[in-house]
């Protein structure tokens, strides 16, 4: 297991790599660089060719890589054209944002789809198994910036009960520690409730068609045969083998969890990763996508092999496969 | 049962949807580019009465008179009076979705724009269909070599958080709707890349495939009997619900900006124009989001259909 573990470990190291000079290769055949997208009609050529060789974009694309590469190796990430800024800093800064709305998303996903899952099935094709059943396939369907605009429409500007967008209320630096976090908490409601319905659908979904498939087994069968009452059948029985695709659900949830939900960001101003890559990527900030990236994709990687690992802690059959 | 009536509820969802956006624009009253002066954001309904002047302009308002040899049509802020013989045709007709800031129908833009949703959404997962099975099939049969370059690459890219993938490609090259398809065929075939190989690793060894080779079976006659038939499923199951992700992709980002162009109606795009003046208009952002819902909802459905059925089959 450990030397498994291990050696996963170390192929991060290669594919994330590989991911970078990907994208690396990407933006340098893209058209225009930082300094076309500085919106300024009395900026002179001359300006601009002096800001191409501040910020070293007047070199070859083999010099910028390899200067770029030797710095991330002593652990610098270089400077944000955007945010003037070092890239760590910035990455520093919108990284626990992000985790605290898609943590709390991702915690409603898993409570509010297991929910779902076991309300439904209790008595499957009965009336609250249809309805959830329609609920979760059409917020599946819904897109979430739409979700988004309808919450904000229905909470925020008819009914007035949560603030639309931002982090913290402006006077929120003189409140004190409790009002603080009660104001935080305020508005972190409406996008963790965004993201968690969308995910919950999925999560619904998936676990009722693998717990149906349980229901089915003939382990249930006896289990049911011994007299073993009919919540604990569902709820100790069955859920343990209906989390096998749980646990890969939650992996495959870990990147958001790093790189932020662009979308569900970008409509709250929620100052998260998502928004950070969103702008690098619009004003064509090198640093701050390679830098976005990298935490991007061995997110990805942890996220599969967090999975895997606990893969084989909920499901001992795997264990010994390997 | 019950995956037969999934498959059939879907099949008539997404034929609906084709069928509308195909025929619809035809149908429906012509009001021109729209009428910014006297038709805009008219809820849902409105019975609007359509001026085709001489000089090639079209007015559009729910109030129109006559007064002393003139016509007054009424807008929001302005009333212009046109002469009786400057009006080469009227009609009437009515708005189902109302209209846009700028006076247009909204339901024959939503109609217009799910031409470009379902183009764009069907031509990109016909690219990652191609690629993904190619590149499953040269994995699964080309050798130790092939198959570990090949598997690997798959694994680089699908390590690449796709949202963030697809934003930084469109933010760069900023696509048109072709170089859009591109960009979505080609980040979405990998997940039907591991799905095609998978398969056919596992048929290889399964019995009634090795009875055929040992039999003395040609390989083209094991592939098109044997292989495909099996294929067929899961990758039309597959290939269902990853059509429902691109169209979800394709919206986000045109929702975003970066998707397909304002000058084009698209139903993100609708979305996000809805959202900025979503307190004067409601209807602009709920029916585009609706179409959108519909869409992904049917696809869903025929990928739950095609899953049942081969479980049954199987």
């Amino acid at each position: 297991m450990k030397r498994i573990a291990l050696r996963r470990l170390a192929a991060l190291v290669p594919l994330v790599w590989l991911v970078a000079t990907l994208t690396f290769v990407v933006v340098q055949a893209a058209p225009g660089s930082y300094a076309d997208t500085i919106d300024n009609p009395r900026l002179s050529p001359e300006t601009r060719d002096a800001i191409r060789a501040r910020y070293g974009l007047d070199q070859s694309a083999g010099k910028q890589y390899l200067s770029w590469l030797g710095a991330v190796l002593t652990g610098d990430l270089g400077t944000s054209f955007l945010y003037r800024e070092p890239v760590a800093r910035v990455i520093s800064r919108a990284l626990p944002p992000t985790l605290l709305l898609a943590g709390s998303g991702l915690l409603l996903t898993l409570v509010l789809g297991l929910a779902l899952a076991l309300a439904a099935v209790r008595n499957p094709n009965g009336w609250a198994d249809r309805g959830i059943t329609i609920l979760s396939l059409t917020l599946y369907g819904v897109p979430s910036f739409w979700l988004a605009g309808m919450l904000i429409l229905v909470f925020s500007v008819s009914l007035g009960w949560f603030p639309a967008s931002h982090m913290h209320s402006v006077d929120a630096t003189r409140l004190g520690a409790l009002a603080s976090l009660a104001d935080l908490l305020h508005h972190l409601f409406l996008p963790a409730i965004c993201l968690g319905l969308v995910g919950a659908a999925g999560t619904a979904r998936y676990v009722r068609a693998t717990l149906l498939d349980v229901r089915a087994s003939r382990f249930m069968l006896a289990a049911r045969a011994r007299g073993i009452p009919n919540h604990r059948l569902l709820l100790v029985h069955a859920l343990r083998p209906a989390l096998l695709p749980v646990v890969t659900l939650f992996g495959l949830a870990l990147p958001v969890l790093v790189s932020g939900s662009v979308v569900i960001e970008t409509i709250f101003s929620w100052p998260g990763m998502g928004q950070v890559a969103f702008n690098a990527a619009r004003a064509r900030d090198i640093p701050l996508i390679l830098g976005a990236t990298l935490i991007g994709s061995a997110a990805v990687v942890l996220g599969n092999l967090v999975a895997d690992l606990l893969y084989a802690v909920v499901d001992p059959r795997s264990r010994s496969e390997q | 049962m019950k995956t037969q009536r999934r498959l059939a509820w879907g099949t008539a969802g997404l034929g609906g949807l084709i069928l509308a956006c195909s025929l619809g624009p035809f149908l429906l009253a012509d009001i021109g580019d729209g009428d910014p002066l006297h038709a805009s954001l008219l809820p849902p309904f409105t019975r609007v009465t359509i001026l085709e002047l001489t000089d090639g302009r079209t007015l559009v308002s729910p109030e129109v008179t006559t007064e002393g040899g003139l016509y007054l049509v009424r807008g929001p802020r302005t009333t212009s009076s046109i002469p009786f013989d400057d009006i080469a045709a009227e009609s009437k007709a009515r708005l189902w979705l109302g209209s846009d800031r700028f006076g247009r129908d909204v339901l024959r833009r939503l109609l217009e724009g799910g031409r470009i949703s379902l183009a764009v959404a069907s031509l990109g997962v016909t690219i990652a269909l191609v690629v993904g099975l190619f590149v499953g099939l040269a994995a699964a049969t080309g050798g130790r070599v092939a198959d570990a370059i090949l598997m690997r690459t798959v694994d680089a890219l699908l390590a690449f958080p796709l949202l963030l993938l697809l934003i930084l490609l469109s933010a760069l090259f900023r696509p048109g709707p072709a170089v859009l398809i591109a960009v979505l065929g080609l980040s979405t075939w990998m997940g039907l890349a591991r799905l095609v190989r998978g398969q056919v690793l596992s048929l290889r060894t399964r019995s009634f495939i090795q009875a055929a080779t040992v039999a003395g079976t040609r390989w083209p006659r094991i592939w098109t009997l044997h292989y495909l038939p099996n294929l067929k499923a899961p990758v039309a199951q597959d290939t269902a619900l990853q059509m429902g992700n691109l169209v979800i992709a394709e919206a986000t980002l045109s929702f975003l900006g970066l998707g397909i162009p304002a000058t084009l109606p698209s139903w993100g795009g609708m979305v996000a124009e809805g959202q900025r003046v979503m307190l004067d208009g409601w209807w602009l952002s709920v029916f585009p989001g609706l179409a959108i819902t519909a869409l992904v909802i049917s696809l869903a459905l025929i990928g739950d259909g095609l899953q049942r059925n081969s479980k049954a089959s199987a």
